[in-house]
């Protein structure tokens, strides 16, 4: 098991360095001259011009550039923000603190409902209520994030006034964890669809395998009654893969927050992105880029090492 | 399913099929025997014809929309759907939501489409190349897109989209970007468990050159598994391209792109919800279709499958 981390750790490495390649050649890919743009009517002045091209690194060679990006990435200086004024990391803790709360929420969703309608949809094969929720599962998974949320605020904000649709607290009262928490259960819950689709697919299958297996029908024919069975035997096999996929999601949910963070006004990361994107805070963008995908890359690292010690046989050679 | 119980249900090898075939109709050829396979799926073919139904609509927008998308009706703003003359309502501006939508499928279709096809086409020869070649250079290939799998998709797509600016170009070239490491993936898999196997020996003896063996042997074995890909994905990109519109990423106003109008009713979401969610409605139409006939390929297409159903 320890090996196994440790070498998995090894090959982390490199496709941090490849991010970080990818996400400083992403501000490159900007048109115009990023001189230019900060001179404005100014950069009619060849040496003013050259001036700011030199002092922002630009008249090195890209390698040279991208070292010394690096280098300060590496200390976590990710640059200053021409939106807000600031440095991006005394933005960026906040939003993925948020972000994480979305996630967290959505999580929740996902693994409950996918859970319960991937054991029904196993249990009972084949009835209506199996295709059914299938058949929910895959259009909600189908439809944009974004939609859905805009569905949920109607019904659930607008229509009913049961839950609040904007932000993560209310302006009027004391922020509490119960005001966050109202505020959390609409986003999240647009959020975890695709989750929840694929989670329940997966359920379904694994489980209807296990039950396949011969210690099931040795069981049955001990008499067991189907709820132990799935619940003693069965699902013991289904909890590698299950969590596996789970893990999975937590870094496709906190990518996937953007739409719903929009829709919802979620301060989190999402909200930051698409600000940026409006405010062409390029700078802003590539640090949320690069920090999303070490999150990224750091969740699937600790659900492989989940499924390992959880299932010895996925041991990898 | 278990690989293995299923290869048992497949039934007996192909040979004795051949013996037991009535001789006087003709051979039935792999291509037959998908489209029969597909026909049976009934779901896939009502998906199929749904697709036919919105390329059509793309290409006779002009024709078939009742009025112009883009010029509103002053007097008859936020009508309500079924309001007579306007199906689906008309928008703030009192522009026709049903012109807009039909319209909006000239952009919606090739957005889905040609991100796919490209990627299709390169992440197919990386695959392959990187796949049979394993050594250093397939070894880099492949280590390059797993830096792009650890990377958010949505994420990459519209990071990209935003760098190199808004545009439907952009949206189609940061979709391609994004899905080539996928298709690449599938493709490498593929040929890697191909590379050995005993009719790639056989014809590497009877004197095939590496090439001809790459495009004759191993490639038709991954084009069916990048088809059925390919088309589950188109589904994925309607989705994302409308995501694309909703950020504000893809075709610029006045131009009726469906998740533009989403975005764009959201501000009368109370009073008239229309506005918004219809233009949803469709895309989820259209993108449960591209699964659906991606599924009803899939099973078409592999004969393992096909015996079984």
């Amino acid at each position: 098991m320890r090996s196994y981390a440790l070498q998995r750790l090894a090959t982390t490495i490199p496709i941090l360095i490849g991010v970080s390649v990818v996400t400083f050649v992403l501000i490159k890919l900007v048109p115009g001259d990023p001189a230019t743009a900060i001179l404005g009517p100014a950069a009619s002045n060849p040496t003013a011009l050259a001036a700011v091209r030199q002092e922002m690194g630009l008249d090195k060679p890209l390698v040279v550039q991208y070292w010394i990006w690096l280098s300060h990435v590496a200390v976590g200086d990710l640059g200053q923000s021409s939106q807000f004024r600031v440095p991006v990391m005394s933005v960026l803790p906040q939003k993925i603190a948020n972000t994480a709360i979305l996630t967290v929420g959505s999580l929740a969703w996902a693994v409950i409902l996918g859970l319960v309608i991937g054991i029904v949809g196993a249990v009972r094969r084949g009835s209506i209520a199996d295709r059914l929720l299938m058949f929910l599962a895959l259009t909600s998974a189908s439809a944009p994030v974004f939609w859905i949320g805009i569905l949920l605020s109607y019904v659930f904000s607008i229509q009913l006034h049961l839950l609040p649709a904007l932000g993560m607290t209310s302006s009027t009262e004391q922020a509490t964890p119960l005001t966050v928490l109202s505020h959390l259960i609409l986003p999240s819950l647009a959020n975890s669809m695709i989750s929840l689709a694929v989670i329940a697919r997966v359920v379904r299958s694994t489980l209807l395998d296990a039950l396949e297996q011969p210690y099931i029908l040795a069981a049955r024919a001990r008499g067991m009654s189907m709820r132990r069975m799935v619940v003693r035997h069965a699902f013991r096999n289904v909890l590698p893969d299950a969590i596996n996929i789970t893990g999975l999601q937590v870094g496709y949910l906190f990518g996937g927050a953007l739409f719903t963070e929009v829709v919802f006004s979620w301060p989190g990361i999402g909200s930051l992105i698409y600000s940026s994107i409006q405010a062409r805070d390029y700078v802003m963008l590539q640090g949320a880029v690069l920090v999303v995908s070490a999150v990224f890359i750091a969740v699937n690292f600790v659900s492989d090492a989940a499924r390992v010690a959880l299932d010895p046989r996925a041991q990898p050679a | 399913m278990n690989e293995q119980l299923v290869s048992l249900e497949a039934g007996p090898p192909p040979a004795v099929d051949n013996a037991a075939r009535d001789l006087s109709r003709p051979p039935a050829t792999a291509l037959r025997q998908a489209v029969a396979g597909f026909a049976r799926d009934r779901g896939a073919v009502l998906a199929l014809v749904i697709l036919v139904l919105i390329a059509l609509v793309a290409v006779l927008a002009p024709l078939i929309a009742p009025f112009d998308p883009n010029v509103g009706d002053p007097l008859n703003t936020l009508a309500p759907p079924l309001t007579a003359g306007h199906l689906l309502g008309t928008d703030d501006q009192g522009r026709d939501i049903l012109s807009r939508i039909l319209y909006g499928a000239r952009l919606a279709i090739p957005e889905a489409t040609i991100p796919v096809i490209a990627a299709a086409v390169l992440g197919t020869a990386l695959g392959l190349l990187a796949g049979f070649y394993q050594g250093i250079g397939g070894g880099l290939v492949m280590r390059v897109l797993d830096v792009f799998f650890a990377i958010p998709l949505v994420l990459l797509g519209i990071a990209v989209a935003a760098a190199l600016g808004s545009g439907p170009p952009t949206v189609i070239l940061s979709m391609a970007v994004v899905i080539t490491p996928y298709i690449a993936r599938v493709v490498y898999t593929t040929t890697a468990q191909l590379k050995h196997a005993l009719f790639v020996e056989a014809a590497r003896a009877s004197g095939s050159g590496e090439l001809k063996i790459l495009v004759q042997e191993i490639l038709p074995h991954a084009v069916p598994t990048v088809i059925v890909y390919g088309t589950i994905n188109m589904g994925a990109m309607i989705v994302f391209a409308a995501g694309f519109g909703f950020l504000g990423l893809g075709a610029q106003p006045p131009a009726s792109d469906w998740g533009a109008m989403i975005a764009y009713g959201m501000s009368n979401l109370g009073s008239s919800p229309w506005v918004s969610t219809v233009p949803g409605l469709v895309i989820v139409v259209a993108s449960l279709a591209f699964n659906y006939v991606g599924d009803g390929l899939r099973i078409a297409l592999d004969p393992r499958l096909r015996s079984r159903a």
